[in-house]
C-alpha cells in the first residue's frame, strides 16, 4: 500500500465492522431493539464523513481514478487488489450511503426485528462500497458478486408470495452473468494481466477472442439492468417489496450493472459491431415503452415507482451506448439525483402504505390532512418527473439531445415513456391529495418533526445538487 | 438594481414563509405590502438614474454545454418591471382586503415568488434558464389554486407543456451544440426536424396561454377564490405563455406553420372568451375569459402586427388588474358564499366607487391603445367594452332585489351612461365621420347589434357548448383506453406466458428433473454404483481414444 492513511479501504472497513457490531448488539428485549437501528445509523454517518474528506482529497476536475491503495494479496498467480476513486465512484457511494441512511431512519421502528435487516444492510454497504473504489479486474469481480449475497438473504426474509421461485430466478440469472464475467476475466488475466480498470478500454478487439470478452462482460453486465428480456425478473424481484430499504437495496443492483459498463466500455468498437448497436437501443426504447404501460395501468404504487425506476436505468443506459464524453462526465451527478429521489419517494410510500395496513383504512386523502408528508412527496414527485430541481434535469437534457439527434423517432418513444412513467407517479400523488372521508388517518399520522427536518435536509441537497453538484467540497 | 429587486423579492417571500400563519395575519400581509413598496420605491429611484447593470452567475462552465444564470441587464426591460410590481402590489392588497381569504400570507408569497419566475425567465438568455424559470411557474402555481382537481389540472397541462418544451430544446441543443438564445437563428438555417420543433413550441405557448381546447386547466379555476384567480391570471402561468413566445420566437418561424396557426387560433380563443364571458352565470368565469381573451389576443398582435410585447404587457396586464378588482367590488358588495349566492344587494357605497375604477380603465385602454399599429386593437378594446357592459347590466339586472325598482333604474342609467362612453370613444377611435363605409365600424355596430338579442336567447339556452373541455374526452378514450389495453396485453402474452412460464419455469423443471434423478439414483445403492461404474468406463475409453 503507499504511505498515505488507507482512507479508501477504511471506507468498506466500517461498515463491515458495524455489521460485527450489530452482530453482537442484545436483541431479545423490546428496549435493545433500537440498538441495532442506532449502530447502523452511527456507521453509516461515520463513513459519510470519510467520504467527504475523500471528496477534498481528489481533483473532482479530472474525470479520472485518482488516490490509488494497492494491496498485495497472491503471489502466484501475480494477483493484487487495487482502489482508487474518481467523482463516478465517489457520487454512487454517497448516494447509496445517504439514501440507505434515510430508508434505516424510516424503517428501524417498524420492523419486528431489525438485527438481520441491519446486519444484512450494513454487509451490503460495505461489499458496494468495495465495488465502486476497486481499480482492478479481479477485487471489481470480487464485490460485483460479493454484493449479491446480501440482496439474496434480504429477499429471502422480506420478500413475499412466491419467494422461491423469485429466488430461483435470481439464482439463474446472476449465475449465468458470473459465469460469463468470470470467464471474461480469467481471458483479460491472461492475455493482458492483472488490469486495471482505467486500462481496460486498451483491450483490442481481436477477432474471436476480442468478441467474445466484449459480449460476455457486456452481457454480465446487462443481465443486472432491467432490459428486455432480464427486465422480468428484476421487477418480480423489487416490485413486490414493502420494506423501503430492501427495496433501495434490491433496486441499486441495476447501478452496479451500469457502472460495469461504464468502466468496461472499449475506447474503439469496429464499425461491424457497432452499427447493430442500434438493435440494442431499439430493445431499451421498447423495454421502456413496455414498463412504462404497465407502470400505468398497475394499481400497486410500488410497481409506479419501480416502473419509474426501469425506465430511467435503461435511458441512462442508452447515454452509455451513445459513448458521448458529456454525458459520461456528468452521468454521476444525474445518478445521484435519481438515486436519492427514488430513495426518499420509495420511503415515503412505504410509510403511507405501512400506515393504511396499520390502521385498516385506505390512504386515498391521506396526503389532504399530512401537511408536511404533502409537502415532502410533492417536491418529490416533481424531482422524479423531471422538474428542474434536481440534478437529473441537466443530464437527461443532455442525453435526450443526444438520442433525438440519433434518432428522432427513437428519442420520441423515449420521451413518451418518460412522460408515462412519470404520469403514473403524478396520478399516485393526486390521487394521495383527492379528499376522501373514507380515509381515517389524520394529522396525528404525519411524519414526526425530527424525520421531517431530516427529510428537508435531503430536499436541500438534492437542490443544491442542481445549482452545483460539489457544493459540499471544500478544497483545501 | 434588478439583482437588488430580485434579492429584495426573494428574501421577503421566505420571511414571509417562517411566519406561521394565525391571527394577526393581516397585520403580516400589511407589513409584506409596505416591504414591496419599499422596494418598489427603491428600484424607481435607481431606475430613474438610467443605469443599465445586470448579475451573471456561471453555472455550467462545460464548453460544451455553458449555461450562465442571468438576470436583466436591458433598460427596457428594467421599464417593465415597475408597473408589473405596481400589479403585484395590488394582487397583495387584494389578498389582505378579499375577506374569504384566510391564508393571505400564503398567497402573497405565492405572487411574489411568481414575480421573481417571470424576471427569471425575461431575464434569460439560455435554455437552462428559460426551462427552469417556467417550470417554477409551474410548481408555485400548481400551489396558488385551493381546490385540488384544479391544481391537478394545472399541473398536468404544464408538464406537458414543460416536456413539450424540453424535448424542442432538446433538439435544437442536438443540432446548434450551444444552449444560447442568440443562436436560435443558426438553428433556423440548418436546422432539422423544424416543423417538429416549432409544433412543439406552439403546443407548449397555446397550452400556457389557455387557448381554444386547452384552457381547461384555466376554466376550472372558477371554484377558487377571486383573489387567487387574478394572482394566476395576471402574474402567473399564461405570463410565462407569452415571455415563452418572445424568447422562442425565431424558433417559431423556422416552420410556416405556426405563423399561420397561431393568429387563426388566437382569433378563435378570442370569440370563444368573448362569448363565454357573455352567457356564463359566473363571475370568476366571465374574468378568467377575459384575461385569456387579453392573451389571445397579445399572441395575435404579435403575429399579425409585430407589436412589441415588452412595452404592452404592463397595460394589459393593469387593465386586467382593474377590471378584476372591478368584479371584486361586485362580489364584495354582494352578500358573498363560496356558491355566489346573490341574494341582497348594496350598491349604494360602491357607485363612486365603480365609476371612478371605469374611468380608470377607459383611460388605460386609450394609454395602450396608441401603442398597437392597426385597427385590430380599436375593435378588440371596443368588444371588450361591450362585454363589460354586458356583464354589469346581467349583474345588475339579474341580481338586484326585484322588490325595489330603484336598483332597476339605477342599472338603466348606468348602462347608459357607459354605453355613451364607448360610443364616444369608439367614434374617436375610428373617425368614423370621415369614413362612412369603413369595414370595422360597421361589424362592431353590426357585432353590438346583434350580440344583445342573442345574449339574452343563449343566457336560457346551453351554455356547455362553449365551456366543452374536448381534450379531456380525447384524452380519455384515444388515449389512457387503448394504452391500458395494450399494457395488459403486452404484459400478460410476453412477460406471463412467454417468461415467467415457459423460459423461467421450463429452466426450473429442467433443474428438478435433473435433481430428482441423482437423488434417485443415490437412493438406490446398486444404481449408483452401476452409474459410477459406468462413468469410469466412459472417461477410460475417452482416454484410451485420445
Amino acid at each position: 500500500m503507499n504511505g498515505y492513511f488507507a482512507i479508501l479501504s477504511s471506507i468498506i472497513c466500517i461498515p463491515f465492522l458495524g455489521m460485527l457490531f450489530v452482530l453482537t448488539v442484545k436483541s431479545d428485549r423490546e428496549e435493545y431493539k433500537n440498538n441495532c437501528s442506532n449502530v447502523a445509523i452511527f456507521t453509516i454517518l461515520a463513513n459519510l464523513v470519510m467520504i467527504w474528506r475523500i471528496f477534498m482529497l481528489i481533483d473532482e476536475s479530472k474525470f479520472k481514478l485518482q488516490l490509488f491503495e494497492k494491496i498485495d494479496w497472491l503471489s502466484f498467480p501475480d494477483i493484487n487488489l487495487t482502489f482508487a476513486v474518481d467523482n463516478l465512484s465517489l457520487m454512487m457511494i454517497l448516494a447509496l450511503h445517504l439514501v440507505i441512511l434515510t430508508s434505516v431512519i424510516f424503517v428501524r421502528r417498524n420492523v419486528s426485528d431489525p438485527k438481520p435487516l441491519m446486519i444484512f444492510s450494513l454487509l451490503f454497504l460495505s461489499m458496494v462500497t468495495g465495488l465502486f473504489v476497486s481499480a482492478d479486474i479481479f477485487s471489481f469481480f470480487i464485490f460485483y458478486e460479493a454484493m449479491l449475497l446480501p440482496i439474496f438473504m434480504l429477499m429471502g426474509m422480506y420478500g413475499k408470495a412466491k419467494r422461491i421461485s423469485r429466488l430461483n430466478g435470481f439464482f439463474i440469472y446472476n449465475m449465468a452473468g458470473t459465469v460469463l464475467l468470470f470467464l471474461a476475466i480469467l481471458l483479460i488475466y491472461k492475455f493482458y494481466g492483472d488490469l486495471r480498470l482505467d486500462k481496460t478500454s486498451k483491450i483490442l478487439w481481436h477477432k474471436n477472442l476480442g468478441l467474445y470478452i466484449w459480449g460476455a462482460v457486456s452481457l454480465a453486465f446487462i443481465s443486472r439492468i432491467p432490459i428486455w428480456p432480464f427486465h422480468y425478473w428484476i421487477s418480480s424481484v423489487s416490485s413486490k417489496i414493502n420494506n423501503p430499504l430492501v427495496f433501495v437495496i434490491s433496486s441499486s443492483l441495476p447501478l452496479s450493472g451500469l457502472y460495469g459498463l461504464i468502466r468496461f466500455w472499449p475506447s474503439y468498437i469496429p464499425l461491424e459491431i457497432s452499427q447493430h448497436f442500434v438493435w440494442l437501443n431499439l430493445i431499451g426504447v421498447f423495454t421502456m415503452l413496455f414498463i412504462s404501460l404497465i407502470g400505468f395501468i398497475h394499481h400497486n404504487p410500488q410497481y409506479k415507482i419501480f416502473a419509474f425506476v426501469t425506465v430511467y436505468y435503461i435511458m441512462y443506459l442508452l447515454g452509455i451506448f451513445t459513448h458521448d464524453k458529456l454525458i459520461l462526465n456528468n452521468l454521476c451527478y444525474a445518478l445521484f439525483g435519481f438515486i436519492l429521489v427514488f430513495g426518499s419517494l420509495n420511503v415515503l410510500l412505504s410509510y403511507i402504505i405501512n400506515l393504511e395496513q396499520q390502521h385498516n383504512t385506505t390512504s386515498v386523502g391521506f396526503l389532504c390532512r399530512a401537511k408536511r408528508l404533502s409537502l415532502l412527496y410533492s417536491f418529490l414527485t416533481f424531482a422524479a418527473v423531471g422538474f428542474p430541481v434536481s440534478s437529473m434535469f441537466t443530464n437527461n437534457f443532455l442525453i435526450l439531445s443526444k438520442l433525438l439527434s440519433i434518432n428522432i423517432q427513437m428519442g420520441i418513444i423515449l420521451l413518451f415513456a418518460c412522460i408515462m412513467a412519470s404520469g403514473s407517479l403524478i396520478m399516485e400523488m393526486f390521487k394521495l391529495k383527492t379528499d376522501n372521508k373514507d380515509c381515517s388517518l389524520g394529522k396525528s399520522e404525519d411524519i414526526g418533526l425530527g424525520s421531517y427536518i431530516y427529510m428537508l435536509g435531503m430536499i436541500f441537497v438534492l437542490i443544491m445538487s442542481f445549482i452545483r453538484p460539489l457544493w459540499f467540497v471544500i478544497n483545501e | 438594481m434588478v439583482l437588488q429587486l430580485f434579492i429584495g423579492l426573494l428574501a421577503i417571500a421566505s420571511a414571509s414563509l417562517l411566519i406561521t400563519q394565525g391571527r394577526r395575519r393581516k397585520i403580516w400581509s400589511i407589513l409584506i405590502l409596505a416591504s414591496l413598496v419599499m422596494v418598489s420605491y427603491m428600484f424607481a429611484e435607481n431606475l430613474s438614474s438610467n443605469l443599465q447593470d445586470g448579475f451573471i452567475y456561471q453555472w455550467l462552465p462545460y464548453s460544451e454545454i455553458k449555461s450562465d444564470f442571468h438576470i436583466a441587464s436591458s433598460l427596457r426591460l428594467q421599464k417593465m418591471f415597475l408597473p408589473l410590481m405596481i400589479m403585484l402590489m395590488g394582487l397583495v392588497g387584494l389578498n389582505i382586503i378579499y375577506p374569504p381569504e384566510n391564508h393571505s400570507l400564503h398567497a402573497s408569497v405565492l405572487f411574489i415568488l411568481s414575480f421573481v419566475s417571470f424576471i427569471l425567465q425575461i431575464s434569460g438568455n439560455d435554455f437552462m434558464q428559460l426551462m427552469f424559470a417556467g417550470c417554477m411557474f409551474s410548481i408555485i402555481g400548481f400551489y396558488i389554486p385551493d381546490i385540488v382537481y384544479s391544481r391537478k389540472r394545472i399541473f398536468i397541462f404544464n408538464f406537458l407543456s414543460e416536456m413539450a418544451v424540453f424535448a424542442a430544446l432538446s433538439i435544437v441543443y442536438g443540432k446548434t451544440g450551444t444552449t444560447s438564445l442568440a443562436a436560435l437563428s443558426k438553428f433556423s438555417e440548418n436546422g432539422i426536424h423544424k416543423d417538429l420543433v416549432a409544433v412543439l413550441l406552439m403546443f407548449a405557448i397555446a397550452c400556457k396561454c389557455g387557448f381554444y381546447l386547452v384552457n381547461g386547466q384555466y376554466l376550472l379555476l372558477k371554484d377558487t377564490l377571486f383573489n387567487r384567480i387574478s394572482g394566476i391570471m395576471l402574474m402567473s402561468l399564461p405570463l410565462s405563455g407569452v415571455v415563452l413566445l418572445i424568447k422562442v420566437h425565431p424558433l417559431l418561424s423556422v416552420s410556416t406553420i405556426p405563423g399561420t396557426v397561431l393568429p387563426v387560433w388566437s382569433v378563435i380563443t378570442m370569440v370563444s372568451c368573448i362569448f363565454t364571458a357573455l352567457i356564463n352565470s359566473n363571475i370568476q368565469t366571465k374574468f378568467i375569459t377575459i384575461c385569456l381573451s387579453f392573451y389571445a389576443f397579445m399572441v395575435y398582435i404579435f403575429f399579425m402586427n409585430n407589436a412589441d410585447l415588452y412595452d404592452l404587457i404592463p397595460y394589459f396586464l393593469l387593465s386586467c388588474l382593474i377590471i378584476s378588482l372591478v368584479f371584486v367590488q361586485i362580489i364584495y358588495s354582494l352578500s358573498y358564499n363560496k356558491q355566489i349566492n346573490y341574494s341582497s344587494v348594496s350598491w349604494k357605497t360602491n357607485k363612486i366607487i365603480l365609476a371612478s375604477i371605469l374611468f380608470l380603465l377607459f383611460t388605460l385602454m386609450f394609454l395602450f391603445n396608441d401603442r398597437i399599429p392597426g385597427t385590430e386593437s380599436r375593435v378588440f378594446i371596443s368588444v371588450l367594452f361591450v362585454v363589460i357592459a354586458s356583464i354589469l347590466k346581467m349583474v345588475y339586472f339579474r341580481f338586484a332585489s326585484n322588490a325595489v325598482s330603484e336598483h332597476h333604474v339605477w342599472a338603466e342609467i348606468i348602462c347608459c351612461i357607459f354605453s355613451f362612453i364607448f360610443f364616444v370613444f369608439t367614434a374617436w377611435q375610428t373617425r368614423f365621420w370621415n369614413c362612412l363605409f369603413n369595414y370595422e365600424v360597421l361589424a362592431f355596430f353590426t357585432f353590438s347589434l346583434i350580440l344583445m338579442p342573442i345574449q339574452v336567447l343563449i343566457n336560457f339556452g346551453n351554455s356547455a357548448i362553449l365551456q366543452k373541455d374536448i381534450l379531456n374526452q380525447i384524452y380519455e378514450r384515444a388515449f389512457i383506453f387503448p394504452l391500458k389495453t395494450l399494457g395488459r396485453i403486452l404484459w400478460l402474452a410476453f412477460d406471463v406466458v412467454i417468461i415467467e412460464r415457459s423460459i423461467v419455469t421450463g429452466m426450473s423443471h429442467v433443474y428438478r428433473k435433473i435433481v430428482s434423478l441423482f437423488h434417485t439414483l443415490q437412493n438406490d445403492n446398486n444404481s449408483w454404483f452401476y452409474g459410477i461404474l459406468l462413468g469410469i468406463i466412459f472417461i477410460f475409453i475417452y482416454l484410451g481414444v485420445n
